[in-house]
């Protein structure tokens, strides 16, 4: 039950929030205020462009989602904070049936959607609380629920793990 | 060799879970190497390199004023992340524990944390000398390349090469094993497939073929066309099962087989196709001449005295033989035509071999015609052509007057059918018991119809069938005088010598039951078998009655007179009543009177008759002088 509940909290907080995030649509093509952190390439149905970006603000903007989870690289659980893959997808009206997502380093993975979708995987700004530097595989790392959801626990979901991501690229 | 074949087995099944217990142990065991040291560490320590690279490259770069400050802490903080996420963590634990790489990479990261206030610092702008701390980095570039020289060549990663080849080949070995042992019991599954085809095949006593193989031949083109078939009967095998025991009677079966493979021509196939019957082909070709003689001298040479412990037993063999002309015949065909050759000799009490013709086959037919015929005669409780008539049995040195009932059937269309004849019918098509059931139910039918003053005075003799004489004949005996209207001692129960002597042991017992109820019992055709004198004394009969053939022509042949005397003599010394058959004439009669005889039977006296006429003939004989005469004498 508390589990059902922790999952349900997010959903409705979303739902809730969902309204402001609309009205930030329009700027989502401009240059952020602050320093950009997250540019989002392919067919985006909100951005004729076909980009959309983000700083840190923007992304604050829309629904937030916490997933505590373990991870390979790390020694406890942690509790991590950011909007979800899937929101940020129906926000901006992508359509395309694959991610890629790349870090800063410039290492990139092509990420399994429908599993994306499907659980509650999300691009985590916050760490505990804390907004995430590079040093801590900030400022954006794309988080799978692992200790929630044990059949994630694969490598290929592992490699999804993007940290220090800098671009999604959404195509056909 | 059974045992042998478990033990094989075990070793096998054992083989088995070895091997595959130790094929999961070596591939868990090469997995992790593997997966280890070559998928997430090779990319780990891939990342590290790189990151670290960049980062001197830049610090030299910076130096050189050809990268910002921006760019060098940027740098920075990538090889820090780097560094923390080898550092901790799940998926870079086993090659953080190989080769000092955790410590090397830890003096690194604490080398990093140090410099920290230096390369953050505001006073810090591209083009200032740093030479220093390129060369406090610089320092870690062999120590990191050894890492990774180390784990994937070096002494270390040769033996963990070495060892997973090793196991592979463990595997091979193994699999290869497994391939063994797979092998071993598919070839134990056959064996014991082929073992059991054998056994279902052939007769465990013999070792020879048994019926389903011979039936299987039916199919076989080059044994079903043979030109002549034989049926091989044991003519006192039954005998022997019984009197002596089961095992000699397997004895003499094992025996007949070697016989019959012994004598068996090339080419043909003999089986065992039930208990004492065996069946023996010619293959195509054969000379006729030749069958004839190959199977007379197995008639010799299956005809032998059988002995066992004190008992001596003459074994002798019906062979039915049918010929194939122009192979016309399957194979089922001409074990039937063979089966009923045989079946006739065995009618007739012969032995030797009989040839199946035509007329065995019309014979056949007629019996198997009558055989349906007499089912429904006997089903029928009217006039259904079966009857009984009455033969009396006269007194000679007292007065007592009984019959004998005698079986009789008027064909509708074939007229009179010999008693005999009927008998062997039902016997042979084991209608025996039901026979014998009919005949005490229709006696007792007529019983009634008889004066009240002539059925008690009257005594009653019934044959008995071979059929009947089991362990349930004294009770039913027994409850059917509890129906009939007559006395336990008007009752005399006729039986054969070979009924008793093919049951001689539960004989005796069945016997003292009828003879505790009062019931006597007669031995019929004394004389004509082969009842032997220490048997007679065991015997619990009453009444012994001498066949007809030693008493036919009696009064002028002095050599018979002294037979029958004898054998008077000899009954009565073990206190037996002498019953003579087959009285024709005054001098038989007066004969049989002078040897002592104590009754009669035969035309003379009275032919078998119907109920009526026994009435008449009674009136009669009590009229006769010559019972008068007897009766004054006495």
């Amino acid at each position: 039950m508390p589990s059902l509940l922790k999952r349900l909290i997010p959903l409705l907080l979303s739902i809730c929030l969902a309204s402001p995030a609309v009205n930030a649509a329009d700027d989502w093509q401009e240059l952020p205020a602050n320093p950009l952190i997250l540019t989002v390439t392919g067919e985006l149905g909100c951005c004729p462009q076909g980009q959309a970006l983000f700083d840190l603000q923007r992304l604050d903007a829309l629904p937030q989602v916490e997933v505590k989870t373990l991870t390979p690289w790390t020694e406890q659980e942690d509790s991590y904070r950011g909007v979800r893959l899937s929101v940020l997808l129906d926000e901006l009206k992508a359509q395309g049936q694959r991610i890629d997502a790349t870090a800063l380093n410039d290492y990139s993975m092509l990420l399994n959607l429908p599993a994306a979708r499907q659980y509650p995987v999300i691009l985590a700004t916050r760490k505990n609380g804390k907004v995430m530097g590079v040093r801590d595989k900030g400022p954006i790392w794309v988080i799978y629920p692992l200790s929630d959801f044990p059949e994630l626990r694969k490598e290929e979901h592992h490699q999804a793990m993007v940290w220090q991501l800098k671009s999604l690229n959404i195509g056909r | 060799m059974r045992r042998l074949r478990y033990l094989f087995l075990l070793l096998i099944t054992l083989g088995f879970a070895v091997a595959i217990a130790t094929s999961l142990v070596y591939n868990q065991r090469n997995a992790q190497m593997t997966s280890a040291r070559i998928q997430l560490s090779a990319w780990s320590l891939a990342q590290l390199e790189f990151e670290y690279l960049r980062f001197v490259n830049t610090l030299q770069l910076f130096q050189a004023g050809g990268a910002s400050r921006e760019k060098l802490q940027f740098d920075y903080d990538l090889l820090w992340s780097r560094l923390e996420t080898f550092l901790s963590g799940q998926e870079n634990s086993a090659i953080r524990q190989r080769f000092n790489a955790g410590e090397t990479v830890a003096q690194l990261f604490a080398q990093l944390r140090s410099d920290e206030a230096l390369l953050f610092s505001p006073d810090l702008q591209p083009g200032t000398p740093i030479e220093q701390v390129i060369e406090r980095y610089n320092r870690y570039l062999m120590p990191i390349r050894q890492v990774i020289i180390n784990n994937f060549t070096g002494p270390e990663a040769a033996r963990i090469v070495d060892e997973i080849h090793h196991n592979q080949r463990l595997s091979h070995l193994l699999l290869l094993g497994l391939l063994f042992c797979g092998g071993g019991l598919i070839l134990m599954f056959y064996l014991e497939a082929r073992q059991n085809r054998l056994m279902g095949r052939n007769d465990a006593l013999t070792n020879l073929p048994n019926r389903n193989s011979f039936q299987a031949l039916q199919n076989d083109s080059k044994v079903a066309n043979c030109c002549a078939l034989a049926v091989i009967e044991l003519s006192n095998f039954r005998a022997v099962n019984e009197c002596i025991s089961h095992e000699a009677g397997d004895r003499l079966l094992q025996r007949i087989g070697e016989t019959l493979n012994r004598l068996k021509p090339q080419g043909s196939f003999i089986a065992r196709v039930a208990g004492d019957e065996f069946v023996m082909t010619f293959p195509q070709g054969f000379p006729e001449e030749l069958v004839n003689s190959v199977l007379n001298s197995l008639a010799y040479a299956l005809s032998f005295d059988f002995q066992s412990d004190k008992h001596l037993f003459q074994v002798g063999t019906r062979i039915g033989l049918s010929f194939n002309p122009d192979n016309s015949f399957s194979l089922q065909k001409l074990y039937y035509f063979a089966t009923l050759a045989a079946r006739e000799l065995r009618a007739g009490k012969h032995k030797g071999l009989e040839v199946f013709n035509e007329e065995i086959s019309n014979r056949y037919l007629r019996s198997q015609n009558l055989l349906d015929d007499l089912k429904r005669a006997m089903a029928q409780t009217g006039s259904s052509g079966l009857s009984l008539y009455y033969q009396p049995i006269v007194g000679l040195v007292d007065t007592s007057i009984g019959v004998e009932a005698l079986l009789r059937w008027r064909h509708p269309t074939l007229g009179f059918i010999p008693p005999l004849e009927v008998v062997e019918l039902a016997e042979n098509n084991q209608l025996g018991q039901k026979l014998g059931e009919w005949i005490l139910q229709r006696l007792k039918q007529d019983l009634l119809r008889l004066p009240l003053g002539l059925r008690d005075i009257l005594y009653f003799s019934v044959n008995l069938s071979p059929a009947q004489f089991t362990a349930s004949l004294p009770e039913q005996i027994e409850q059917w005088l509890g129906e009939a209207p007559i006395r336990a001692n008007q009752l005399v129960l006729e039986m054969t010598e070979s009924i008793s002597v093919a049951n001689f042991n539960e004989g005796g017992t069945i016997l003292r039951k009828l003879n505790e109820q009062g019931i006597a019992v007669a031995l019929d055709d004394f004389g004509t078998g082969y009842s032997s004198l220490s048997y007679l004394r065991e015997l619990r009969v009453q009444r012994i009655k001498i066949d007809k053939s030693f008493i036919q022509g009696i009064s002028h042949d002095q050599q018979l007179q002294r037979v029958v005397r004898s054998i008077v003599e000899l009954c009565h010394t073990f206190r037996f009543k002498v019953t003579c058959e087959g009285i024709e004439d005054e001098n038989d009669a007066q004969q049989v009177i002078d040897l002592g005889c104590d009754h009669a039977q035969g035309y003379w006296y009275g032919k078998p008759m119907p109920v009526p006429a026994l009435i008449t003939w009674h009136g009669e004989f009590l009229a006769r002088p010559m019972l008068k005469k007897r009766l004054l004498v006495q």
